[in-house]
């Protein structure tokens, strides 16, 4: 769901009281910036998706390995993990710009498609909204709006000679976003819980070592 | 919560011509500063704004300046600049107006009109108007 239309007036009118002087263009040209290194840097927008899987048969005895993704919000960025029906971790890569998992592994069993699962980390991307901002998931918004607002008032503050100017204010507000998007993924990561580890696969069927000359192309745990 | 009606002032090509007019005491016709020189200052003031402020075109005109014909006076076409900024605007067609004149009476008041219209674009306070000398 898109951030709602309060939320966004409520970040924008709290920057414009701060930031006097400074125009709406260029406020939501900053926070696209602003945005585009939050998720970035927290992996906090995810995506489940699910793809349907090919096993060899009589007639594709060279299974199919590259499955295309898509989303309709934003832009996948990242591949944190492959699941099959079984929830057992695949290992697998994201080739890009075209979002497209390349599986290590064809399915091996005697079935007409599987369905696997495959969670990815997202950005933001043009085009925005018809009002210029960018389009961004609810929660970002409404969870972690201080530091969306410090991360705005830094990026701001960093331009000289402007009016709301101020080169020391602005490092004290990047401090504070970077304290925010550390939060977020470390929410991401614990999946909002507290105290808890961060969730991995049992390590007897992690297959993330060389043992056995088996060579696995990136991280498959959900680490 | 109350909901304000959107100003509307010196939101049009028409808005600007007839402010200046109070702005340089030539309402009465025939004018001294007739439509079209107004509507060429105030596309001059435009390219100036987009010199100090590139932001206020950035999404309306895509980065480029806008230009409005100069031959006609009652151009209602709307100049898509953020209500608080309006007031430089004005101000730097006003400077441009003044600017042709010879008396140095005017050109102090150009002087002035244009610190104006630096003030609202790239600062905060407005300098005070002073009389003539």
């Amino acid at each position: 769901m898109t951030a709602f239309k309060k939320d966004i007036d409520r970040i924008l009118n709290q920057a414009r009281v701060e930031l006097a002087g400074a125009s709406d263009a260029a406020l939501k040209a900053s926070l696209f910036e602003v945005f585009t290194d939050f998720f970035d840097w927290s992996d906090s927008w995810r995506e489940t998706i699910t793809f349907a899987v090919l096993p060899p048969n009589a007639d594709t005895q060279l299974a199919n390995t590259q499955y295309g993704i898509a989303t309709s919000e934003g832009q996948i960025i990242r591949l944190l993990g492959v699941l099959d029906p079984n929830g057992v971790p695949q290992p697998a890569i994201l080739l890009l710009p075209s979002p497209t998992i390349l599986l290590q592994n064809a399915p091996n069993v005697a079935q007409d498609t599987l369905k696997y699962t495959a969670v990815v980390s997202k950005n933001v991307v043009l085009p925005a909204d018809a009002d210029a901002f960018p389009i961004v998931p609810e929660f970002v918004l409404t969870r972690y709006p201080t530091a969306i607002i410090a991360g705005l008032k830094a990026k701001m503050m960093m331009q000289p000679k402007m009016p709301y100017g101020n080169l020391k204010m602005a490092q004290v507000h990047w401090v504070s976003f970077n304290n925010g998007w550390a939060q977020a993924k470390t929410d991401a990561y614990h999946s909002n819980t507290v105290g808890a580890q961060s969730w991995r696969f049992p390590s007897g069927y992690r297959m993330n070592s060389q043992r056995g000359g088996i060579s696995v192309p990136g991280d498959i745990g959900f680490s | 919560m109350p909901q304000a009606t959107p100003n509307t002032a010196l939101a049009t090509v028409k808005d600007y011509i007839t402010d200046a007019r109070v702005l340089l005491q030539d309402q009465v016709s025939p004018y001294r500063y007739d439509d079209g020189s107004l509507i060429t200052s105030l596309n001059v003031t435009l390219l100036q704004a987009r010199h100090v402020r590139p932001d206020l075109f950035v999404y309306k005109y895509c980065g480029e300046v806008p230009q409005f014909a100069t031959d006609d006076s009652q151009n209602t076409s709307k100049v898509w600049i953020e209500p608080q900024f309006r007031l430089g605007i004005l101000f730097g067609l006003v400077s441009h107006a003044y600017s042709r004149d010879q008396e140095d009476v005017q050109d102090a008041k150009a002087n002035e009109a244009m610190q104006v219209f630096n003030a609202v674009l790239t600062g905060l306070a407005i300098p005070p108007i002073k009389g003539a000398a």
